[in-house]
């Protein structure tokens, strides 16, 4: 039987701040355990939490980004359930008014719904050690996060696990670019639960869904979506039933099972938290907020290819990293070349920056990518020595200028002098010039051309150079 | 009517285990307690509860302070190891 | 000198006729003496602390609380001492900083040199739940002090201390002051901040003054009161020197009797007290102002949903991973949870985490704890309008004398104790116990006075002539 696929997304993503949510210790990562943790992230007898007017900011401009409506009043409440990486046995989240409510998302022709935004507490971190034990690390704890639900039980929706990849990169991508959240994945700054279910073709009714929670990185996602439908298919195909449940998605295994059954799902007894103030978001702020918006991935490309008139190809990959896209703002900015610029990134920059997962960081200044660029426009360096000298200050703190000048590339080299070398090179290869008089083949051309470079050593122009040598053996 | 079975999933969600014996007892005296409470739900109301609200602009700004030191975070922890707390290994 | 009081303690100090040294050894000598079971702990360090405050007050230190011994309630947290909240669960837990309340009394030059016994974890009316055993009354040792801040008040009633601090969540400061024949101030929720007190009702507590005079209850909320950016519910609001009310009279001061109240008061044995209070009101040139508050029977259940379900989700953090007693015999994760929970709470605590967890559980929401905050705003518009027509409001503090140690096994019984009390904390108005009379058993009865929000000072106003002209003054 065919079915129509219903997937439905929820998209944790850890909020850029210097603070936590609610207490100022320092939104970081990678540093000793339970060091950046006070009273109120490790949930201390009296302590009290105070909502850190950043994360809200944040929340708002990621709303903003996705087209959301922002709500006037919020309100957080506490989601109870006991687990040790829960200092307070509850996470202050929100349910009845969240920050954002209804935005959507453009991924390929399909404008995708999505409920709602919140914000709330990550957990603290748990690592399973091989004595016995489970350790509790609550540096995470109180690190503000946004929770993104996509509107699965509307048109249109996303179908495939396919669908549901693009529109994760593609969120992250905006999230990135409007400066709310870095993403990134190895470090679960990003995590979806998924939601799956499956209907008859045509079918009005939805059917039962799966909930998968937890998944690490997009490749899972992927795979766990698949998996997920193939079991749902099977099961349906066979005449059974799909149980309303919470499944885990094993990677190493490509297998989910059971979790949670609907009958023993967890009744988290929110309500509002008392130790809170509800929140008045005014007119003023979101357009303040809105103001303040870099620019994000959709306005940069139609600028790109309207106004600069780049391929989408390229405009495409200038925007897959906001440091690459930022960098060649920035040298479009000095230098007003941006195909230039374009072909200049796309190729040296991103040779040496793409890693396997994502982007490096771009190591070489603006100001001295534009004066190679810039000197090779203007004939006044070689572009093969160019390269060398972009590789020779990679990475460091050399400025391209002097580097250019101690190897001695500038192209000072003038008229005279040239004439003189080109008529050497001829008086010195008579065999080769009258081979090439006769087959005019450009094989030979070029080496000619490259005895030229050769004694000027890279000095001169080689298109100056090849008109010259075709001039004097015409 | 309030049941074993209910009392039961009060003390799975309030981490509590009672024996049968107190269980039997606190079931008299809760369904008492919950009749008493019970005196609200035919009382007249609004569907409104008070709220009190503060501007988003008088919310804390978003500077670091000092923290805990580690051995402050962990000092009355009944089993600490590396710097964390313990708890024996949770089977995932 | 252990009957004086915050004010002259410290003006003695100060003119050098004793040492913050001796009266703290004083109260001492009378705690290790005592059989009232007030205290849990006196503080090691308390006779160094005292040592340090004469150095500064010799250097010239005048600060209000100058050298003046005080009792703190077993739930407010002071860096490097226990606090346990009446509960095994907290048995030896060491806090890891200060509350705001304390270090405002600290920094005010007070001794804070002992923490009082509780009902644990604040839930009880008569200091009978603690784990640290029961707090006797000072009039009368046969009888309970009231709860849940019995040790603090049993301290004041029993010169154990110059003064105390107690929490109030649905009257645990005014019942026992009530009882031991103390002021107790619950201030307007707001006034105090609760940073550092470890909580039962985020919405209901606030901490207040339990003292021997309405004008050392005054200093003493003048020190504690103030905005705190560490608590989001602490007000801005401008604190008063709340002195300046006192020594006032009361004429022409409107003030307002429930008619619903006085059916509740039918008959018990605080009602002729209560009258009595009406005439020496009247008799003052006070005019008697009768008032409806509608449900305002219903207080008590609405507040026996909305404090059990937020204390439910607040000692969810006692799990037996982080800081709280961890029961030996646990040697899983989920036996760490309900073993060190059964084993560290005691009845009361447990009977209002499972009624907590009910009424927020799903399909009980709405038609519990949803519906007691929908009659708490009504309880609320209707309190304020009713201020109104009066400037502040008479209730009984409790149904009469303090009731025999054991009387009120029944539940219900015990929770029947805060019917008058509250009201105040349901709808976050101050409310003072202010002693009145002494009833049949020859045991202090208070009387309790309601104020809009803010207008604590109204409530010193009057306390205060109640206390310097009551019959017997």
């Amino acid at each position: 039987m065919e079915y129509d696929v219903v997937i439905g997304l929820e998209v944790h993503a850890e909020l850029k701040t210097n603070t936590k949510c609610f207490c100022s210790c320092k939104n970081e990562s990678g540093v000793e355990p339970n060091t950046n943790c006070c009273p109120v992230c490790v949930g201390l007898p009296g302590a009290l939490p105070v909502l850190n007017k950043k994360a809200v900011e944040q929340t708002i401009r990621a709303g903003l980004a996705l087209g959301f409506d922002i709500n006037r009043m919020a309100v957080f409440e506490r989601k109870n359930y006991f687990y040790p990486d829960l200092a307070k046995a509850y996470q202050i989240s929100q349910l009845v008014k969240p920050i954002c409510v209804r935005g959507y998302l453009q991924v390929g022709n399909k404008k995708l719904p999505i409920n709602r935004i919140h914000l709330e507490e990550d957990a603290g971190k748990l690592v399973h050690s091989n004595d016995g034990s489970t350790l509790v690390d609550y540096n995470r704890g109180g690190v503000p996060l946004i929770e993104l639900v996509t509107e699965a039980l509307e048109e249109p929706h996303i179908e495939s696990a396919d669908e549901a990849i693009a529109f994760l990169e593609k969120l992250r991508q905006v999230y990135i670019y409007a400066g709310v959240a870095d993403c990134i994945i190895e470090k679960g700054q990003m995590r979806a639960d998924v939601n799956v279910s499956l209907k008859p073709k045509g079918s009005k009714t939805y059917g039962t869904k799966v909930e998968m929670k937890n998944i690490m990185g997009f490749k899972a996602v992927h795979r766990a979506i698949e998996y997920e439908i193939a079991r749902q298919k099977d099961i349906l195909d066979d005449g059974g039933v799909i149980e309303q449940e919470t499944r885990k998605w094993d990677d190493d295994k490509g297998i989910s099972f059971t979790l949670r059954t609907k009958e023993n799902s967890e009744d988290y007894r929110y309500f509002p938290d008392p130790d809170l103030l509800a929140v008045n978001i005014s007119d003023k702020e979101i357009d303040e907020i809105r103001k303040t918006m870099p620019p994000l991935p959709q306005e940069l490309k139609a600028k790109y290819m309207g106004e600069y008139g780049l391929s989408e190809y390229d405009a495409d990959v200038l925007l897959q990293f906001k440091n690459v896209s930022d960098y060649f703002n920035a040298c479009v900015e000095q230098y007003n070349q941006p195909k230039t610029v374009c072909n200049w990134i796309t190729t040296e920059i991103m040779a040496r920056i793409k890693t396997e997962t994502g982007a490096g960081p771009i190591l070489i200044s603006k100001e001295n990518l534009v004066w190679l660029m810039k000197n090779v426009d203007d004939k006044k360096i070689n572009r093969l020595n160019a390269k060398d000298v972009l590789s020779a200050v990679w990475g460091t703190e050399k400025s391209a200028e002097n580097e250019a000048k101690a190897r001695n590339l500038i192209i000072d080299i003038d008229t005279n002098a040239l004439d003189e070398i080109v008529n050497k090179v001829i008086s010195n290869n008579a065999g080769v010039i009258a081979q090439f008089k006769a087959e005019q083949d450009p094989k030979i051309l070029n080496f000619l051309v490259g005895q030229v470079m050769k004694e000027t050593r890279g000095k001169a122009n080689a298109g100056d150079v090849m008109a010259k040598i075709k001039e004097l053996t015409k | 009517m309030i049941t074993i079975k209910d009392i039961n999933h009060l003390e799975n969600l309030s981490k509590l285990e009672f024996s049968d014996e107190e269980r039997q007892k606190f079931l008299s005296e809760f369904e008492n307690i919950v009749a008493f409470a019970s005196q609200i739900t035919g009382a007249k109301t609004e569907d409104k509860s008070f709220i009190k609200a503060v501007d988003m602009n008088n919310l804390r700004a978003d500077e670091p302070k000092p923290s805990l030191s580690q051995d402050e975070v962990i000092s009355n922890a009944p089993v600490k190891k590396k710097g964390c707390f313990s708890v024996p290994r949770i089977m995932e | 000198m252990l009957e004086l009081g915050i004010k002259e303690i410290r003006e003695q100090i100060l003119a050098k006729k004793i040492t913050s040294e001796q009266i703290t050894a004083a109260y001492i000598e009378e705690i290790k003496k005592s059989k009232l079971n007030a205290v849990i702990e006196i503080f090691a360090d308390a006779l160094d602390r005292a040592k340090e405050m004469d150095k500064k007050i010799a250097a010239g230190f005048t600060g209000k609380l100058a050298g003046v011994p005080i009792i703190i309630k077993d739930n407010i947290l002071v860096k490097g001492k226990k606090a346990s909240a009446g509960s095994k669960m907290l048995e030896n837990y060491v806090a890891e900083y200060t509350s705001t309340v304390a270090q405002k009394m600290l920094d005010a030059g007070a001794v804070l040199f002992a923490r009082a016994n509780m009902d644990e974890f604040a839930m009880g009316s008569g200091t009978e739940t603690s784990y640290y055993g029961k707090t006797f009354n000072p009039f009368d040792s046969t009888r309970s002090p009231g709860g849940s801040s019995g040790g603090s008040a049993s301290s004041v009633g029993g010169n154990l201390c110059a003064g105390a601090i107690g929490t109030d969540t649905g009257g645990s400061i005014r019942q026992p002051a009530s009882y031991c024949g103390a002021v107790g101030m619950k201030p307007t929720y707001g006034r105090v901040s609760r940073y550092g007190v470890i909580a039962f009702a985020s919405s209901l507590d606030q901490v207040g003054p339990i003292t021997k005079t309405v004008e050392d209850n005054a200093i003493l909320l003048e020190v504690l009161s103030g905005e705190d950016a560490n608590d989001e519910t602490c007000d801005k609001v401008l604190v008063p020197d709340y002195t300046e009310f006192l020594n006032k009279d009361i004429r022409g001061m409107k003030v307002g009797v429930v008619r619903s109240v006085e059916k509740m008061l039918s008959g018990l044995d605080s009602e002729p007290y209560y009258n009595q209070m009406k005439e020496f009101l009247k008799n003052n040139g006070a005019e008697i102002v009768p008032i409806e508050i509608e449900n305002m029977e219903l207080a008590l259940p609405v507040y026996y949903i909305i404090a059990p379900a937020e204390a439910a989700s607040n000692l969810a953090r006692y799990d037996g991973v982080k800081y709280s007693y961890r029961s030996k015999e646990a040697t899983n994760l989920e036996e760490i949870y309900k073993k060190s929970r059964s084993e560290g709470f005691g009845k009361e605590v447990k009977r209002r985490i499972m009624l907590g967890n009910y009424v927020l559980s799903s399909g009980y929401f709405d038609a519990y704890y949803n519906k007691a905050r929908a009659l708490q705003a009504k309880l609320r518009d209707d309190m304020l309008a009713a201020f109104n027509s009066c400037d502040v409001i008479l209730m009984p503090t409790t149904k009469g004398e303090a009731f025999k140690i054991g009387e009120k096994a029944n539940p219900i019984d015990a929770y029947k104790e805060d019917m008058f009390t509250v009201g105040a904390n349901i709808t976050g108005v101050p409310a003072i116990s202010v002693p009145f009379a002494m009833g049949k058993n020859n045991l202090p009865v208070g009387m309790q006075f309601i104020a809009p929000h803010y207008e604590e000072g109204r409530l010193y106003r009057v306390a205060d002539f109640v206390e310097k002209h009551k019959e017997g003054k």
